[in-house]
């Protein structure tokens, strides 16, 4: 079977425009933990985890000193989240590294994943996002296959 | 025939160096393997000649102080001066400023100077963080002030380290001579610090009081290790101060401060051992080898012999010689690392020494004849702080470039240039005022 068979048709979507607080506001709704970022001309540019939230609201001289996180501010990430309300979502996202095609088989999909240990990957036309699969959509083909059987 | 081939292995490894098409360890290595290979030096040369071999006093002196400010390190110490300065400052950023700029400085000046600046960069950009204010004067200052403190000791710096090694010059000859100078220019330096950034450090009262409820104790790591490491540095560095008197070379000293603190700190030494920087050490190797084979061509004394007659040093007077030195190495130190320029230049220094000045009855009485001394200590003073011209000038630059682009604050190339080269020239003209009055005038 191809990817197109299985593949969500609606991954979340957010523009190169929006900003961080326009991401936290959706992040409720979010379907798998990962929200895909699309330019003016909807190719897909990035992808924005809860991680890479996170991660831009700790200051990057604590991976080189760990030592420093003991004498942080107490309020010092209420301040980072109010400080990066107008941050840009390219700035926030990591780029997309991996994706498939609709016509790829199913088994591109899933080796992609377990090597490159992610948990979801897009499925791509002509640059522009046209589904996810993710290891949830996995589990549940198999559940198929295995009824069928 | 050899000669032109010794001159050609030198020019291209220099040129290699300064490409950075090729890491500079591994050019000093192939060089150094070519010269022996041909049979320019042979290895009996290379390893044991007194003149043309590996200066292993060099070698030791840098391996002891790698282990002494590797365990050091561990203990937070850096970083807890740090924020005890600027909480000392009460938060006023100004005033951190400085104390930061003073505190490197001087770490710089007994430890070294890229241990100082990995250390003390993290730190900084936490505290600007904490003040909510841009980083960039604190890191400029920093890294400046790491290799202007460098200069005022025979430890702070690999110049000062090789010229000491070979002229047989003492920890205290340093202190008298091109300590006065760097308190002469780090006073002037931070005047220009206070012209360019005074007024630009501001901050509300709320945000200094977050730096004074900092707790400056959770930094230290391990009290007993601290007193331990600091307990042994103290020793090497009285050691250093009586090494003199006492006929030890530094190496020796370092070597046995290393030992006994490795020892007494139960540290693994593989673990510590494999941290030090052996790219570096494995460079001056290198390097000491294909300087070696110019001087046994005879290429440093055809150098020589063109400063001979472009300066016209007598044995009364090199002034001229000595502010040449200067200017030169400040403008080559900029460009290309100061290790393999100064190691060629104090062959040729030496070699001007023994043509010009009445030979003596040893070895020393004419490399530390009065009339040449104020040519090494500008060669120290040009090439210690030529390193602050060039974003690759120094190890220390490249190092707190390095960390700040990688913890979110790139500083361009441009941007360093614009506030370093008037800053490096600024201390260079104050070095040829101190060279001029101190060996010249008050003399």
């Amino acid at each position: 079977m191809k990817v197109r068979d299985i593949m969500d048709p609606s991954p979340d979507i957010m523009r190169t425009s929006d900003t961080f607080e326009h991401l936290i506001k959706i992040l409720n709704e979010v379907k798998y933990h990962v929200i895909f970022v699309v330019d003016v001309e909807d190719k897909l540019v990035g992808v924005v985890t809860e991680g890479d939230i996170i991660k831009v609201l700790i200051p990057k001289y604590i991976t080189v000193d760990a030592s420093l996180i003991s004498v942080m501010d107490v309020n010092y990430f209420e301040r980072k989240c109010k400080e990066c309300k107008d941050l840009s979502i390219t700035e926030i996202m990591s780029k997309t590294t991996f994706s498939v095609r609709e016509e790829d088989p199913i088994i591109k999909a899933a080796a992609f994943m377990v090597v490159n240990k992610i948990h979801t990957i897009p499925v791509i036309k002509d640059s522009k996002i046209v589904g996810i699969v993710s290891r949830l959509t996995l589990i549940k083909h198999i559940t198929k296959v295995l009824a069928e059987h | 025939m050899v000669f032109w081939i010794a001159t050609i292995i030198f020019i291209a490894s220099y040129g290699l160096i300064v490409s950075e098409k090729l890491d500079k360890t591994k050019v000093a290595l192939i060089g150094a393997g070519l010269m022996m290979i041909l049979k320019i030096v042979s290895q009996h040369d290379a390893f044991y000649n007194e003149k043309f071999a590996i200066d292993y006093n060099v070698i030791f002196l840098l391996i002891g102080m790698m282990i002494i400010v590797n365990i050091l390190s561990k203990t937070g110490l850096f970083q807890f001066l740090a924020v005890k300065s600027a909480k000392l400052a009460k938060g006023k950023p100004f005033l951190i400023l400085i104390f930061f700029t003073c505190i490197t400085a001087l770490l710089s000046a007994v430890l070294d100077n890229v241990t100082t600046v990995l250390l003390l960069v993290p730190v900084t950009l936490f505290i600007a963080d904490e003040l909510e204010l841009d980083p960039f004067p604190f890191l400029i200052s920093e890294v400046m002030a790491s290799n202007i403190g460098g200069t005022a000791t025979l430890i702070g710096d690999p110049p000062n380290i090789m010229i000491a090694s070979k002229v047989q010059l003492t920890f205290m000859d340093f202190i008298y001579h091109t300590a006065p100078a760097v308190l002469f220019i780090f006073g002037f330096f931070l005047l220009t610090i206070k012209l360019l950034f005074g007024r630009k450090l501001q901050v509300k009262e709320e945000v200094r009081q977050k730096i004074l409820a900092i707790d400056e104790f959770a930094l230290i790591k391990n009290y007993s290790l601290l007193k331990k490491s600091l307990s042994v540095l103290g020793m090497v560095i009285l050691g250093f101060i009586f090494h003199g008197i006492l006929h030890y070379e530094p190496a020796t000293i370092a070597i046995l401060g290393a030992a006994v603190l490795l020892i007494i700190s139960k540290e693994d030494p593989h673990h510590v051992l494999r941290e030090l920087e052996w790219p570096t050490l494995f460079f001056f190797m290198g390097l000491f080898i294909i300087v070696g084979g110019v001087i046994k061509v005879g290429l440093i004394s055809s150098l020589s012999e063109s400063m001979i007659s472009l300066t016209k040093p007598s044995a009364e007077n090199m002034f001229v010689t000595a502010i040449t030195t200067l200017w030169f190495s400040a403008i080559s130190s900029a460009v290309v690392d100061n290790i393999p320029f100064v190691a060629s230049m104090i062959p040729l220094v030496i070699d001007t020494a023994h043509a010009v000045l009445p030979s003596g009855t040893d070895f020393k009485s004419v490399v530390q004849h009065p009339t040449l001394m104020p040519v090494w200590w500008s060669l120290a003073l040009g090439a210690c702080l030529g390193g602050n011209g060039s974003p690759v000038g120094a190890s220390a630059n490249v190092i707190t470039l390095g960390l700040a682009a990688k913890a979110g604050y790139p500083i361009s190339f441009k941007k360093f240039i614009i506030y370093a080269v008037p800053i490096t020239i600024e201390t260079i003209i104050l070095s040829t005022i101190y060279i001029w009055l101190r060996y010249y005038i008050l003399h």
